[in-house]
C-alpha cells in the first residue's frame, strides 16, 4: 500500500484531532450531561460485567438491539466512579474513534492530492455535521459504526484497485466487526461480497475466486458463529441474543422499531463517490474535464455534510434533532428521580431491565436505586425485610417515556 | 577425508574435534553441550521450590497468579505476531531482485559459491539432488559443492560412489563421532569451503535456479552488517495429503509472514534449516554452527544478532519436501522444539550480557519468538483441556482460577488470538498463491494439537537425549509415488503467482 502520509504526520494529526475532540466533549458535558440511553445501558452492563455480576455477562454477548462490540470498548472505563456508570465514558471512547476516522480520511484525501486548505475544512465540516457530532457527544455505537464503514470503504476502494491481500483482509475483519456492532450490516457484508465476486469474476482460476471470497467472508462468519457460541456458553442458549430477557412479541417489536440510521450508511457511500470523482479528476485529460470532475467531487463531498445542517437546523423539530432526541427520555427519568428524592428519600427503589440502568446513572444517591436485570421477588424480600418497596418497571407495550406519563412509578408495594 | 576423489591429507582426530567443536572451545557459554549450567539449574530449582511452597500454602492464589502471568504472556505474544503479520502484509519487506538484474550479472562478477549438502540415509533423493544442483543458473567453475557424507552411512556413500558427478561436486566423509548432528557435519564443510559465500541445502531441496545469483546481487545491495540472507522455504508436494497441506500453510505463514515481519522490525531471525546464504568469512568469525544444538540454524540467527550482524530475507524460494508421514513429522517437530528450548536456555544463561548484545527491543523479540514458540506449544494442551472441561461440565472449579480480569484476557486469547493465527494461515496460503489451501487453513487448530504432541516429545527429550538428532526421512513422495499433477506443476513452475499480481 502506498504510504500517503508519513507515520509521524499521521500520529501528529491523530493527537491534534483527539485533543480537539476531547475538549469538545468536556465543553459539552460540563454544561449538560446528556448521554444517550444506549451509552447508559452499555456502561451499566459493562460495570456489572467488571464487578463479576452474572447479569453483566450479557454485556459480553449483547442483544440484537445492542450487539456486544461497543460494550466491550467501554469496559476499560466502566469501573471509574461516576464516570463509568453514568455513560460519560462513551463520549470519550467516541472521541478516540472519531480521531481515528478523521486520521483515516485525512490520509485518504491527501492520497488524492487534495490540498490541505481544502482537506482540513472538509474534515472539520464532516466532524461537526450534526449526526456525526451528536453521535460522538451523546455516546452510543454510531461513531464506531461510522469508523468501521469509513475504513471499510477505504479498504474496498484500495482492494478494487490493487487486489492486495492486506486490504482484503482488513475489509473482511471490518465486516466481522460491523456484524457485532449492528446486525443489519450482515446485508452490507453480503453486498460487499457480491462486489468482490464481480471484481474477480473474470480473473484467473476458480480457486483464486473461491479463495478471495473466503478470505473476505471468514471473519464475518467467524464473528457471527462466535456470537452464537458465546450465547450458548454464557447464557446456555445459542440464540439468547435474539430475544434477551424479553418475550417473542417484544423481540419482533424491537426488530421492527430498530432505527436503521440510514445516514450512517449513506455517508461513507457518498464519500466513496466523492473520492472516486476526485480520482477521475486527477486522471482526466484537459483542464475543462479536470475542473468539471473536481467541481463534482467537491459538490458531492460538501453535499454529504451540508445537507445534514439543513436537516438539523431547518427541517427537524428540536426533540427529533440528533442532539435532542434523548432529551425526552432523560428528562422523564430525571423527573422520577427528583420525585423520589423529594417525597421518598428513605426509599430503596428496585429498577429492572435496560431502562433501570438509566435511573442508577441519573440518581445522585447511588444507594437508593438497586438494579436487577429481572425482578426476583425473593431476592428483594431478602434485602428489604420490613421496608417499603417501589418497583419501577417499563410499562408493557409502550416505550419508556412514550405515550403514558411516567412521572409516577408504575407499581408500588410494601414488603412487611 | 574426501570421497570419490583422490584423498588429501586427513586431519587427525584432535583436529577434527577442533573443527567440529570450535564454538565449544572458543565460546562455551554459547554452546548447547550442556543444556543447563549449574546456576541455571539452581535458579530453576529455586523457582520450582517457591512455586511448590506457594501451591501448598496458598493454592488458589498461586494458581491464579500463574494463570494470570501465562494469559498475559499469551496476549502479548498474540499481539506481537499480529503486528508481524500486518507489517509483512503492508508491502514486500523481502529483498527483491528482478530477472533483469539477474540477467545483467556477468559470470566474471560471480564469486566462488560453496554449497554444503549434508546427507544421511539419502539414497532415494541423491540422483534428484545432483540434477537439481545441475540446474542452478550459476557459472559451474564458480561452484564448490560439498556433499557431507556420514562415515557410518554406507548406503549413501555407495550410491554416491556410483554417481557420475560433475567436477564441481566433491564428497567429504564426516568421521563417526558423537554427537551425530547436521551442524557438526556443516562445520567440516565450512572448514573446507572455498567460496566467498556459502549456502546450505538439504538433500531434497530444489532451489529456484537463479537463487545464487539473486543472493550475490542482494549481498552487494545491502549494508555490510548483513552477513546472512535467508531464502524462503516452501514445499513442492503441498497436496500429497492433509498433513502436507497443513504443513504448507504453516511454512507459508512462517516464511512469508513472520520472517519478513521480523526482518522489517530488525529482530533476531531464527534461520530456516536450509537456504541460508552466508558471507563465509563472517561465519568463520562466529565459529560456525553449534554442533550440539539440534536447531543450529535458529541458534546461529540469534548469535548473528548478538554480534550486531543482520539477517535479511530474500524473495526467492527453495522447494523442499513436506513430510507426509505423521510419525516422521512428529519426530521432526520434536527436534525443532527441543532445539528452540536449547537455544532459549543457552542464550538465557547470561541475561544481562544478552541484553547488552541484543539491546532491549531484540531481547524482547527473542523472548517472544524463540521462547514463545515452545512455551505456547507446551502449555496449549493444558488450556485446551481446561476449556473443554469447562464447556462440558461447567465446572466452578475451573472458573475459580479465572477471576474477572483474567477471564476477559483468556477469552480474548481464545477467541481473538486463535482467530489471528488461523486467519494468518489463510492469508499466508492466499498470498503464496495456494488458493485452494485457504480452506485447509481453517483446520489449523487440529494441526496445533499435533504440534503440541511433537513439542512435548521434544521437551521430554531435553532431559533424556538432549543432543539426539531426530532424522527427517526424505523422499517419501517418491517412494509412495504420490505426487499429484498439481504438485508437479508447482514444482516445475517453482514460482506461484501472487494474488496481487493479477
Amino acid at each position: 500500500m502506498k504510504e500517503w502520509l508519513s507515520r509521524n504526520e499521521r500520529v501528529v494529526f491523530f493527537a491534534a484531532a483527539l485533543a480537539a475532540l476531547l475538549a469538545v466533549v468536556l465543553f459539552y458535558h460540563v454544561r449538560v450531561v446528556a448521554v444517550s440511553p444506549e451509552a447508559v445501558v452499555r456502561s451499566g452492563v459493562g460495570a456489572e460485567l467488571l464487578a463479576g455480576a452474572a447479569k453483566g455477562r450479557q454485556g459480553l454477548i449483547g442483544s440484537l438491539k445492542w450487539p456486544p462490540l461497543p460494550t466491550l470498548l467501554v469496559l476499560p472505563f466502566a469501573k471509574i466512579p461516576r464516570f463509568g456508570t453514568s455513560g460519560l465514558a462513551f463520549p470519550v471512547v467516541n472521541a478516540v474513534l472519531s480521531a481515528f476516522t478523521l486520521t483515516l480520511l485525512n490520509g485518504w484525501l491527501s492520497g488524492f492530492r487534495v490540498p490541505r486548505g481544502v482537506r482540513l475544512p472538509l474534515l472539520c465540516l464532516y466532524q461537526i455535521s450534526p449526526p456525526v457530532m451528536a453521535a460522538m457527544l451523546t455516546g452510543g455505537s454510531a461513531t464506531l459504526m461510522l469508523l468501521i464503514l469509513m475504513a471499510g470503504a477505504y479498504f474496498l476502494v484500495h482492494w478494487l484497485e490493487t487486489l492486495d491481500v492486506r486490504s482484503l483482509a482488513y475489509l473482511g475483519v471490518l465486516g466481522g466487526l460491523a456484524v457485532v456492532t449492528r446486525y443489519q450490516t450482515i446485508l452490507l457484508v453480503a453486498l460487499v461480497g457480491l462486489i468482490i465476486v464481480a471484481r474477480v469474476r473474470r480473473r484467473r482460476e476458480r480457486a483464486f475466486r473461491g479463495g478471495t471470497v473466503l478470505v473476505f467472508l471468514i471473519p464475518s462468519v467467524y464473528t457471527l458463529a462466535l456470537w452464537f457460541v458465546g450465547n450458548w456458553l454464557i447464557m446456555g442458549d445459542p440464540v439468547f441474543f435474539l430475544r434477551g430477557l424479553a418475550s417473542r412479541s417484544v423481540l419482533l417489536a424491537e426488530i421492527v422499531e430498530l432505527d436503521f440510521e440510514w445516514q450512517l450508511y449513506v455517508m461513507p457511500c457518498l464519500f466513496l463517490l466523492g473520492v472516486h470523482t476526485l480520482r477521475k479528476a486527477k486522471a482526466a485529460r484537459g483542464v475543462g474535464r479536470r475542473t468539471g470532475a473536481l467541481v463534482v467531487a467537491v459538490v458531492v463531498l460538501l453535499g454529504v455534510v451540508a445537507w445534514q445542517y439543513v436537516a438539523e437546523l431547518y427541517l427537524t423539530e428540536r426533540k427529533e434533532s440528533y442532539f435532542g432526541r434523548h432529551y425526552r427520555q432523560i428528562s422523564q427519568v430525571d423527573e422520577i428521580v427528583a420525585y423520589l428524592a423529594r417525597y421518598r428519600p428513605e426509599a430503596k427503589v428496585f429498577v429492572s431491565g435496560y431502562t433501570g440502568y438509566q435511573f442508577v446513572a441519573r440518581s445522585s444517591s447511588k444507594e437508593s436505586f438497586v438494579h436487577l436485570m429481572s425482578l426476583d421477588a425473593r431476592e428483594i424480600q431478602r434485602r428489604t425485610r420490613g421496608q417499603q418497596l417501589f418497583f419501577l418497571v417499563p410499562r408493557p407495550g409502550a416505550s419508556f417515556g412514550g405515550r403514558t406519563s411516567p412521572s409516577r412509578p408504575h407499581g408500588c408495594s410494601t414488603n412487611t | 577425508m574426501t570421497e570419490g576423489k583422490a584423498s588429501s591429507q586427513q586431519p587427525s582426530a584432535r583436529e577434527y574435534k577442533k573443527i567440529f567443536f570450535e564454538l565449544l572451545g572458543r565460546s562455551p557459554h554459547l554452546c548447547a553441550y550442556r543444556v543447563l549450567t549449574r546456576p541455571q539449574k539452581l535458579v530453576i530449582l529455586l523457582a520450582l521450590l517457591v512455586l511448590i511452597a506457594c501451591l501448598v500454602l496458598w493454592p488458589v492464589v498461586a494458581l491464579i497468579a500463574v494463570n494470570g502471568v501465562l494469559i498475559v504472556y499469551y496476549l502479548v505474544l498474540c499481539s506481537w505476531k499480529l503486528w508481524l503479520i500486518d507489517e509483512s502484509l503492508v508491502s514486500r519487506r523481502e529483498i527483491e531482485v528482478t530477472p533483469e538484474e539477474v540477467a545483467a550479472l556477468r559470470d566474471e562478477d560471480c564469486p566462488v559459491y560453496t554449497l554444503l549438502v549434508p546427507l544421511y540415509h539419502e539414497t532415494e533423493t541423491l540422483a534428484r539432488l545432483v540434477s537439481s544442483l545441475g540446474g542452478l543458473d550459476y557459472p559451474k567453475d564458480k561452484l564448490d559443492v560439498i556433499f557431507l557424507l556420514e562415515e557410518d552411512d554406507h548406503e549413501t556413500r555407495a550410491a554416491f560412489a556410483k554417481l557420475k558427478l560433475p567436477g564441481y561436486i566433491r564428497g567429504v566423509v564426516v568421521p563417526d563421532m558423537p554427537p551425530k548432528t547436521k551442524p557438526k557435519a556443516c562445520n567440516l564443510g565450512l572448514h573446507l569451503a572455498r567460496g566467498k559465500y556459502l549456502v546450505i541445502y538439504d538433500a531434497e531441496d530444489r532451489p529456484e535456479p537463479d537463487q545464487l545469483k539473486k543472493a550475490v546481487i542482494a549481498f552487494t545491495r545491502v549494508a555490510p552488517s548483513v552477513v546472512c540472507i535467508q531464502a524462503k522455504l516452501n514445499f513442492y508436494n503441498p497436496r500429497q495429503n492433509l498433513l502436507t497441506r497443513l504443513f504448507t500453510v504453516e511454512y507459508s505463514m512462517w516464511f512469508d509472514l513472520f520472517l519478513p515481519g521480523l526482518d522489517y522490525l530488525q529482530q533476531p531471525i531464527p534461520l530456516g534449516g536450509t537456504s541460508n546464504h552466508f558471507v563465509t568469512e563472517k561465519l568463520r568469525e562466529l565459529h560456525g554452527w553449534d554442533a550440539f544444538n539440534v536447531t543450529e540454524d535458529c541458534d546461529l540467527g540469534v548469535r548473528l544478532a548478538d554480534r550486531r550482524y543482520q539477517t535479511r530475507i530474500l524473495d526467492s524460494t527453495t522447494w523442499e519436501e513436506a513430510c507426509s508421514d505423521l510419525g516422521y513429522w512428529i519426530r521432526q517437530r520434536s527436534r525443532w522444539i527441543k532445539g528452540y528450548v536449547q537455544t532459549y536456555l543457552v542464550h538465557c544463561r547470561r541475561p544481562l550480557r544478552m541484553l547488552q548484545g541484543l539491546g532491549f527491543w531484540k531481547t524482547f523479540g527473542f523472548h517472544m519468538i524463540i521462547g514463545g514458540t515452545p512455551i505456547c506449544l507446551l502449555i496449549n494442551p493444558v488450556y485446551w483441556v481446561l476449556a473443554l472441561f469447562w464447556v462440558v461440565f461447567r465446572s466452578e472449579r475451573v472458573a475459580l482460577f479465572f477471576p474477572f480480569p483474567i477471564i476477559l484476557f483468556a477469552a480474548l486469547c481464545l477467541f481473538v488470538g486463535n482467530f489471528v493465527f488461523v486467519y494468518g494461515g489463510v492469508l499466508a496460503a492466499y498470498r503464496r498463491g495456494y488458493f485452494d489451501l485457504v480452506k485447509t487453513a481453517l483446520l489449523m487448530p487440529f494441526y496445533w494439537v499435533l504440534m503440541s504432541v511433537g513439542a512435548w516429545k521434544g521437551f521430554l527429550q531435553i532431559i533424556t537425549k538432549p543432543n539426539y538428532w531426530e532424522k527427517t526421512r526424505h523422499g517419501l513422495d517418491l517412494l509412495r509415488g504420490a505426487r499429484s499433477r498439481g504438485d508437479a506443476a508447482a514444482a516445475a513452475s517453482a514460482a506461484p503467482a501472487e494474488a496481487d499480481e493479477t
